[in-house]
């Protein structure tokens, strides 16, 4: 009954301050964390075990439908090789900077390197309506960003596959752990390189003759919690295997038709991933951050800066002017979905410290709020540049 | 979809009592149209004629189709001189890639007045598309031209789908649509 109430409670805050922040101006996600923040000092409730098993099939749902839904194999082949210097730089200084910043307060070799992940990836969506606004979109900094985006979550994701197999050592891995972790990977792609080439195709043919009620979507929902499952199975986290068996069937027909991506997108964003969100606001403690406060702003200024650094010069070294690079170092810097997934698995996994986390989903927020309104102030910056004549850009 | 499906085997169920009840009054009477529609026609011929009707000879072949690398610009005007809702994207080498329809072009051409969690990384792409390929949908619906009619309107009714592409060896051979297999249907009353 309790939690019942408490689903209920949450999913409704949830979907009004969502509404709230959306008519703000803001991404609804901000809303849902809010929610669950303000579930949490409101109710103060003790027993949240069904809300964290929610909160983790959020973390899954999230997942898959980004795979399934939003990640296309194509557009990667056909992102250019310019693309990848600026990508590489943004998201190694972005590493570099949470590393570092561990380092400097004396955390975990492994708590270090979750902070460097979690500051790894970027969530381009955020920053689009600007460049729409602003007529950025195509712009050569525009669409150099959302090329760049195309990698971020994969290696984000590829990241903390690296990372969570390290974790299980609670040691700096020899190289025979390393094999062996990277041994764990390769046979986790292989199965599922299997399974998509082969087995999910052949399986989609029955399931659309089958009879029983609503088969297709089941089994769309059983492939995300099979990969995932079987993610674990291999040492690695249930969200990266929910995130590749989304990619994978993305490109089945059958298991993409209309009618059945309304309905996965219907049970993960209207009712997984804002209990995940929540689920993030609700585990934030606020004492902690008054308490840790310098913390709580380093990291807020390293993984905004880095983000903007790497992008820079990554920019600036394919031979983009300057204003465009600062353009693309800003457009950047949002983070919103992998990196909180990112500090929920280390939270579970016991190696973020809850100063960290919630000195993380505070970056979070403040990046979602902060990098829209830099944005077009840096396009601004340079149109009022453009005005006049002849004005280089360096 | 499922009301709908059992109301077509009761249906069928009762066309073939009026038909063991019946003496074998095989072809209706044209004229009689108000009669037809009260008495059900012939279940068992329907279906039968269904399964031994493939694909191949229903479809489409002269459909409109559109290159990979079209602008954007040409396909609109096609969609303003051509009655169709979608247009199958093909290679080269006459291969299916993709389909795109009015509701890819009008997502695009709205994108801006679009809501916001519709401006996804994904869409922002697509928006910035030019040409066909990257506007179109990559995963089209196929079916095989031996295939029969009826496993076609199973896949159409079962899974709200308008029309299919015909494809055999990866080539495009056709579009089979709603409105293909019911005129079908149709001539084979009489």
């Amino acid at each position: 009954m309790e939690a019942i109430l408490q689903i209920m409670v949450v999913l409704l805050l949830a979907r009004i301050l969502s509404e709230v922040s959306e008519r703000a101006g803001l991404p609804g996600i901000t809303g849902e964390i809010a929610a669950g923040f303000l579930f949490a000092l409101a109710f103060r409730p003790d027993n949240i075990e069904t809300f964290t098993f929610m909160g983790e099939l959020g973390a899954i749902f999230l997942l898959f439908t980004a795979g399934y839904r939003e990640v296309h194999v194509k557009d990667l082949k056909a992102a250019s090789i310019n693309a990848l210097i600026p990508t590489f730089f943004q998201i190694f200084f972005a590493f570099t900077f949470g590393f570092m910043l561990g380092n400097m307060y004396g955390f975990s070799f492994l708590e270090s390197l979750f902070m460097a992940v979690a500051f790894s990836p970027t969530s381009i969506s955020v920053v689009v309506k600007t460049l729409i606004d602003t007529d950025y979109l195509s712009s050569k900094p525009g669409s150099l960003m959302l090329t760049s985006a195309i990698f971020d979550d994969i290696i984000g994701l590829f990241l903390l596959t690296v990372v969570i197999s390290v974790v299980t050592f609670q040691h700096l891995p020899s190289v025979i752990d390393l094999l062996r972790i990277g041994g764990n990977i390769m046979a986790f792609a292989i199965v599922m390189a299997i399974m998509g080439w082969k087995v999910f195709p052949a399986l989609f043919g029955q399931i659309q003759k089958m009879h029983t009620k609503e088969a297709l979507f089941s089994f769309v929902i059983l492939i995300a919690l099979f990969c995932a499952y079987m993610a674990e199975a291999f040492g690695l986290h249930a969200v990266i295997g929910a995130f590749f068996g989304g990619v994978l069937i993305s490109d089945l027909p059958i298991a993409k038709i209309e009618a059945v991506q309304k309905k996965v997108s219907g049970i993960a964003y209207g009712f997984f991933t804002p209990l995940f969100f929540a689920f993030i606001g609700l585990s934030v403690e606020i004492e902690i951050l008054y308490t840790a406060s310098t913390f709580a702003v380093l990291v807020i200024v390293l993984a905004l800066t880095g983000k903007l650094i790497g992008g820079f010069i990554g920019t600036k070294l394919v031979g983009y002017s300057s204003k465009d690079s600062l353009i693309f170092g800003i457009g950047m810097m949002p983070r919103a979905g992998v990196e909180l997934v990112v500090i929920a698995i280390g939270k579970e996994l016991g190696i973020i410290s809850n100063e960290l986390f919630s000195a993380i989903v505070l970056m979070v927020i403040v990046s979602i709020i902060v990098s829209p309104i830099l944005l077009e102030m840096s396009i601004r910056y340079k149109e009022r540049g453009l005005k006049v004549p002849e004005q280089p850009t360096v | 979809m499922h009301e709908a499906a059992s109301f077509i085997t009761s249906f069928f169920k009762f066309k073939l009592l009026t038909r063991m009840t019946e003496t074998g009054k095989d072809i209706p009477d044209k004229t009689e149209v108000q009669e037809e529609e009260e008495v059900p026609r012939d279940k068992t011929r329907l279906s039968d004629i269904c399964a031994d009707i493939i694909v191949s000879e229903v479809m489409s072949k002269e459909m409109t189709m559109v290159k990979e690398t079209e602008s954007i610009e040409n396909i609109m005007e096609l969609m303003t001189k051509t009655p169709y809702h979608s247009y199958p994207v093909v290679n080269p080498n006459g291969e299916l890639v993709g389909v795109i329809d009015e509701n890819n072009i009008l997502e695009l051409l709205f994108f801006e007045r679009s809501n916001r969690h519709h401006h996804t990384h994904l869409m922002a792409i697509k928006a910035l598309s030019e040409e066909a390929s990257t506007l179109m949908v990559h995963h089209p619906m196929i079916i095989d031209p031996d295939a029969t009619l009826c496993e076609a309107a199973d896949l159409m009714i079962k899974h709200h789908i308008d029309r299919l592409c015909v494809v055999k060896d990866k080539k495009l051979e056709g579009v089979v649509s709603k409105s293909d297999l019911i005129r079908k249907i149709y001539e084979l009353r009489g």
